[in-house]
């Protein structure tokens, strides 16, 4: 089967059961993506499918023929989008290991609502967990993002 | 600031580890160290080494190498987790060396005898220890280079010593021309190393003191940042392991015909108690376990459960312990005392739950176990390589990566025992990932405790006697029992011993029980639960005598400044005394833990009968202060991480199987449930102290004093309700 993975159309060798985390990891070699619990409650694995933010460990890749993969590494071309340049300034991670997911459900988050207010960050991103305890930063950089999202466009 | 490979500098004079022959032999041979990704950028350039060790390079000591080409690395010693090490050691080292911190790059240290934690007595990350144990040592190191550097410059001159400068990684002479440190390198390299070079006064740091955003941050957000989990090398396999649901069960037997036939499975091998699978994928390694048939022999404890073990507790907490501590008489003074008041508490088992499960790769290759793995302890895993290789302790290289998260799990060899086995059924390099049930159902648990108080007031309703009984695992019993002292494991007592309040008549006894759960080094060990029952006791008393809880410890406190100090400020922050609104309550704690002080408020409102956290405030001395933005972020992680075990969990056991499998039934904290939290740090005095740690214990007492304040009902086991009555 085909798929399309950070603007890259990819023949799938994998198993259609396989978890899409799992080819995105194994099979293309980007690694930016985590596995956290295996049962989508973790978020260390969110993706962009079509531009929704989904688990990737839950997702049986045979069901994403010809559908259009976005993961950290496709986020941008040099770490420069808006939510990333807000994480580094908030200096957000702490371990790191969920970063890639919380980035990848804020940049969704920020796509949907272009300023979200503290309770539907609440909502948006409490099915991402950080054992590290960085939510307040998350919640500031989230602000910080969608500041600099006007300011783009203001200008 | 950069990222590189790791150091080629021998660790110097006589090794036990590994011999400084022996040291250059393996770093050649494995390419002069791990490339740790960090920044790809300087990854790529890195990934072809520089000569090892030639003239060109000034490597003056185990953490500085600086190349003729003006390359300064710095060498980080301890484990990346997300505690900042990696960005608050080379401070201490540039600070000294008064290197250009924008230029620097950081290398991540091999296993070697130069890096053994002097606290720890073994190349490891624990117990709040980093920056304190590095303060001095890193600093002498980057002193001494500079010193070298500037005699250098004095040979090649002939100007005066006092007349030169450094200043961002140049030596500054008096006409205001530079010789960068690089052009140095060649002649300092020949100098003596001086023994005790002198360090600048606190009053002259530039950088040390300085919220420096952390150097890892950038790589954490796109992605490129390398963890255990995503190490690749040429030829790898990936490996997976299951072991038996029951705590101390064992595989006896088991049919893999199908497993075996699945397309991609390599080899099936028996590790620790259990089985593992090598595959050439992940998903592969995985199915292949579910196809196993496997006959567990359950062990002797397959009926092992959590009321067996609390009652089993608290029957235990009625003998006569092994006495921790003793100051007066308590037993006489209670039986004499005007008010008696008795309470027990409990503390439950606690996961780590980092959110990368254990994983580590190894491949055995030309006389070498080499090792890549996101450990807390480095000697430890070269011990472990040896054992089950029988290769000598210098023939096994470990490459240490970022860490998701620490926490003290990543103290055990379990999951490095597992990939060193895999790795010898095949001649590929073997990465073995735990799935996440396999990690919270083998864990290394924060200890279940069970504490018996009795409190004794006088006339005055003061505090005159405190007794207390603490049942617990002991943590040392399978490590180094000769750690315990007359039955008394000083690992399961800390923060419990040493009370500061004064009160003249103390006894606190332990009594050892050991359950078969294993039990290991929780982000705060013992002051998790000491602090809770001691905070939550003393609070106790205090309603008991009608007194006001801060009014009474800051009594109690009389003799130490520093705890009545951060005490007194978090109260004045909180609005203690303040009148308070309908359903509103404020609770407080403060608890030294690994040198550290720290006092924390809660104010909660319960709405509904539903507890509402409002605000979390938290002050702190922890001596100098290196990197203050680091350390509001450990206190911020810590709130988090206390909360989480004080309002979640517990783990649980049922017919000798922990019942919880996964973060469904292990709930960690979200963060529409964190609080605001207010963190103010006092300035201390030199030499810094623990930050990792001490943010964990006072928050679940301080949180229990509020629902109290707010309800009227006293909470004395964890986890607290979340719906009250």
């Amino acid at each position: 089967m085909r798929m399309v993975v950070n603007g890259i159309e990819r023949t799938i060798q994998a198993s259609p059961d396989t978890p899409l985390l799992w080819v995105i990891r194994d099979e293309c070699g980007l690694l930016g993506t985590k596995y956290g619990c295996g049962i989508g409650v973790c978020g260390a694995c969110t993706v962009h499918v079509d531009h929704a933010p989904l688990r990737a460990c839950i997702l049986p890749v045979g069901s994403l023929a010809g559908r259009h993969i976005t993961t950290i590494e496709g986020l941008s071309s040099d770490g420069m989008h808006p939510v990333q340049k807000a994480w580094v300034a908030e200096d957000v991670p702490q371990c790191g290991y969920c970063q890639s997911g919380q980035i990848m459900s804020a940049a969704a988050l920020l796509a949907r609502h272009r300023h979200p207010s503290d309770r539907e960050i609440d909502a948006a991103m409490a099915g991402n967990l950080c054992r590290c305890g960085t939510y307040a930063r998350i919640r500031r950089a989230i602000h910080r993002a969608a500041r600099a999202c006007d300011h783009d466009h203001a200008s | 600031m950069r990222v590189s490979a790791g150091p080629s500098t021998a660790p110097p004079g006589p090794a036990i580890m590994i011999t400084r022959r022996d040291f250059l032999k393996v770093a050649t041979l494995t390419g002069g160290g791990f490339v740790l990704a960090l920044d790809t950028r300087v990854a790529k350039a890195e990934i072809a080494p520089r000569g090892v060790r030639g003239p060109s390079v000034f490597t003056p000591n185990a953490w500085i190498r600086i190349h003729a080409d003006d390359t300064v690395v710095i060498v980080v010693d301890k484990s990346e987790m997300g505690q900042g090490v990696m960005t608050a050691l080379p401070m201490l080292v540039a600070e000294e060396l008064d290197a250009d911190w924008e230029r620097l790059q950081i290398a991540q240290a091999p296993a070697a005898r130069a890096y053994i934690n002097p606290a720890l007595g073994a190349e490891a990350t624990g117990g709040s220890t980093s920056v304190s144990s590095s303060y001095r040592p890193l600093r002498v190191a980057g002193a001494a280079a500079r010193l070298m550097l500037l005699r250098a410059a004095n040979l090649r001159t002939g100007i005066a010593m006092i007349h030169l400068h450094t200043a961002r990684g140049a030596v500054l002479l008096p006409d205001g021309r530079r010789l960068p440190y690089g052009t140095l390198a060649h002649a300092a390299a020949r100098l003596r190393v001086p023994r005790e070079p002198p360090l600048k006064s606190p009053r002259r740091f530039r950088l040390i003191g300085r919220p420096l955003a952390r150097i890892d941050t950038p790589s954490k957000t796109t992605g490129q940042a390398i963890f255990g989990i995503d190490v690749q090398r040429p030829g790898l396999v990936l490996g997976a392991v299951r072991r038996p649901p029951t705590v101390n069960g064992h595989l006896r037997d088991y049919d893999a015909r199908a497993a075996q036939g699945l397309p991609g499975v390599l080899a099936l091998a028996r590790v620790d108690r259990g089985l593992g699978v090598v595959a050439t994928d992940t998903w592969t390694a995985w199915k292949a376990l579910d196809a196993v048939r496997f006959h567990w022999d359950k062990g002797d404890y397959a009926r092992l459960s959590t009321p067996a073990i609390r009652a089993e507790y608290r029957q235990a907490a009625a003998s006569r312990g092994a006495i921790a501590e003793r100051r007066g008489d308590a037993h006489a003074a209670i039986a004499d005392a005007a008010r008696v008041i008795a309470a027990d508490y409990e503390v439950p088992y606690a996961a780590h739950a980092p959110l990368e499960p254990m994983n580590c790769t190894a491949h055995i290759h030309d006389g070498l176990c080499e090792i890549w793995v996101p450990t807390q302890a480095q000697t430890g895993v070269q011990i472990t390589a040896s054992r089950l290789t029988g290769l000598p302790l210098q023939r096994v290289v470990c490459h240490t990566t970022l860490l998701g998260g620490g926490f003290g799990r990543r103290l055990e060899q379990d999951f490095v025992a597992d990939a060193v086995t895999l790795a010898k059924t095949v001649p590929n390099p073997v990465k073995v990932v735990w799935s996440r049930t396999e990690d919270m159902t083998h864990d290394f648990y924060r200890p279940y405790s069970y504490h018996r108080l009795i409190g004794a007031l006088d006339a005055a309703g003061l505090p005159i006697a405190w007794q207390q009984t603490i049942v617990a695992a002991s943590l040392m019993r399978t490590r180094d029992p000769s750690a315990i002292k007359n039955g008394v494991d000083p690992t399961a007592v800390g923060g419990a011993i040493g009370m500061p309040y004064r009160i003249p008549h103390i006894e606190i006894d332990y009594v050892e029980r050991d359950t078969q759960i294993p039990v290991g080094f929780w982000r705060s060990v013992a002051d998790s639960y000491t602090a809770f029952v001691k905070e939550s006791f003393i609070d106790e008393l205090a309603h008991a005598a009608g007194r006001d809880p801060l009014a009474l410890r800051r009594t109690l406190l009389a003799g130490d400044h520093e705890q009545r100090r951060v005490l007194d400020t978090v109260a004045h922050i909180i609005g203690w005394g303040r009148p308070r609104a309908r359903g509103q309550g404020f609770g407080i704690a403060v608890h030294r833990s690994f040198g550290t002080s720290m006092a924390q408020a809660v104010s909660v409102r319960i709405r509904s009968d539903r507890l509402c956290i409002e605000r979390v405030v938290c002050v702190c001395d922890c001596g100098l202060v290196v990197n203050p933005n680091i350390v509001r972020a450990q206190i911020e992680g810590a709130v988090a991480f206390a909360l989480q075990a004080a309002l979640k969990g517990p783990i649980t056991v049922a017919n000798g199987r922990i019942q919880q499998r996964n973060f469904d039934s292990y709930p960690l904290l979200r963060i529409d449930e964190m609080p605001p939290v207010d963190i103010h740090i006092l300035p201390g005095a030199a030499p810094p102290r623990g930050m990792g740690e001490p943010g964990v214990p006072p928050l679940a007492p301080a949180l229990a004093n509020a629902i109290f304040a707010a309800s009227g009902i006293r909470y004395r086991t964890l986890p607290l309700p979340q719906a009250l009555p």
